[in-house]
């Protein structure tokens, strides 16, 4: 644990001085150890380590958002990236939950066996789960899902018989419409009817305009609602737009293809925080860039004390790396929605 | 007194226990009672300073004590200077780090 503990901080290091500073670490553990003191403790510190380090880091990379044409190339590629990805995750057309009719109720295992004894015409194969926790499925789940993945339920072990109780029932058909019924002979005689529903959700768009929407109004709670007066001039505004946008779809890409991975019960969650998080970085983001050329302000430098904010100014100073101007954030403005004071040079 | 040479306490701590003692980061710990994250971030933020020099030990002598290779801090003229100055503003230092040797 203690060695993966280093391994794990040497990634916060510069790649120059990682193999000697994982070469110090590994041989200070060894004397730790070997002396009976707190191992974890101390590989907990390598941390700090890393992270000063990583601060001070004499030889940084450029940014690879730091002009506006890299950030938006970077934020482009990242929404295409996961929207080529995202088909794979997407449930097929030819996929349908089977529900009681009228009722939208679970299916119990007796109604399930009675619809697999007497398979329509139109379904190829039917399939029985039970989701949560240790969720089970009929061995025939393979057959109908063919590698795609269940909308509630991520992992499940395959069982012959997954006891009387109720569950969901899954079905390969070979041709749909929106919806449609299925009906199986009832042991009391007559015949039961089963309504099929499409996996894939019809009202996507409404789904994603009432996260976006919630995202906005969560976002005063997590960052300041303003861009400091910094954007000035269409090209500013229009940067800030595509940004917007690109991260925002981004991220919303990169949720619902996380979320499907690991959590499918918790998508809503992840996608409304996915959002969230990426109109915040926006904003963050503009705040920190030059009004003139749009570049990422650099060489950040902290000015006075918070314990001497009444005797002196208190805050930090960044600087366009292309030497247009100064941008001055006081640590201590008594609205969050001041602006920014920017000193051209 | 230059700012080069104001250290604080804890610091001027540091330096003085890798001018006392074996001077790897572990022997630091051990004289100065201070934990890991502390210790080395401040190795790290002396030797930028210039007031500690680094070097590995031979492999040889490592694997003659059957152990990893240790990296070796020493106090340079600068530090030295910066650790006098220290002394004469913490005059408990000398002291404390004595003690924690013995």
């Amino acid at each position: 644990m203690t060695r993966a503990l280093l391994r794990i901080a040497s990634w916060v290091v510069p790649g120059a001085d990682r193999a000697d500073w994982l070469a110090e670490w590994s041989g200070e553990l060894w004397h730790v150890t070997r002396a009976g003191g707190p191992a974890v403790a101390f590989c907990l510190g390598a941390f700090l380590d890393a992270l000063w380090l990583r601060r001070h880091n004499q030889n940084p990379r450029a940014a690879v958002l730091a002009t506006p044409a890299r950030c938006l190339g970077a934020l482009a590629g990242m929404a295409c990236a996961a929207g080529l990805w995202i088909p794979a995750f997407r449930p097929p057309w030819n996929v349908v939950e089977v529900r009681s009719h009228g009722r939208h109720a679970p299916i119990t295992y007796e109604q399930y066996r009675l619809i697999a004894a007497n398979l329509p015409s139109n379904v190829e194969a039917v399939a029985f789960y039970r989701p949560g926790r240790k969720a089970v499925a009929t061995r025939n789940m393979d057959a109908v899902l063919q590698g795609a993945r269940l909308p509630d339920c991520g992992r499940y072990s395959m069982v012959d018989d997954p006891g009387s109780g109720p569950g969901s029932v899954v079905a390969r058909v070979s041709r749909r419409g929106p919806w449609f019924h299925i009906s199986a002979p009832s042991p009391r005689g007559g015949r039961v009817v089963f309504d099929c529903f499409p996996l894939e959700p019809g009202d996507r768009a409404m789904a994603t305009f009432l996260i976006f929407a919630l995202a906005v109004v969560l976002l005063p709670m997590l960052t300041t609602v303003s861009l400091g007066g910094l954007a000035r001039g269409w090209r500013a505004w229009s940067f800030f737009a595509t940004k917007l946008v690109l991260a925002v779809a981004g991220a919303y890409l990169v949720s619902a293809m996380v979320g499907v991975i690991l959590a499918p019960m918790m998508l809503a969650h992840g996608l409304l925080i996915g959002t969230a998080l990426a109109i915040r970085w926006a904003f963050r983001d503009q705040r920190r860039r030059c009004p003139v050329c749009l570049h990422k302000l650099a060489s950040p430098v902290s000015f006075g004390c918070l314990g001497h904010t009444l005797l002196e100014w208190h805050g930090s100073e960044f600087i366009c790396p292309e030497g247009h101007g100064l941008l001055q954030e006081s640590a201590t403005t008594a609205s969050p929605y001041a602006p920014l004071r920017w000193l051209p040079l | 007194m230059p700012d080069a040479l104001r250290l604080s306490h804890t610091a001027a701590l540091i330096l003085g226990a890798i001018a006392a003692g074996d001077g790897y980061g572990f022997s630091v710990m051990e004289i100065t009672g201070l934990p890991s994250g502390t210790v080395y971030p401040a190795l790290r933020r002396l030797e930028r300073d210039g007031l500690i020099r680094s070097q590995w030990e031979r492999q040889s002598i490592a694997d003659r004590e059957q152990r990893p290779p240790r990296k070796y801090y020493k106090v340079t003229r600068d530090g030295q200077v910066a650790l006098d100055a220290s002394r004469e503003r913490y005059p408990l230092l000398a002291k404390l780090v004595a003690q924690e040797e013995a």
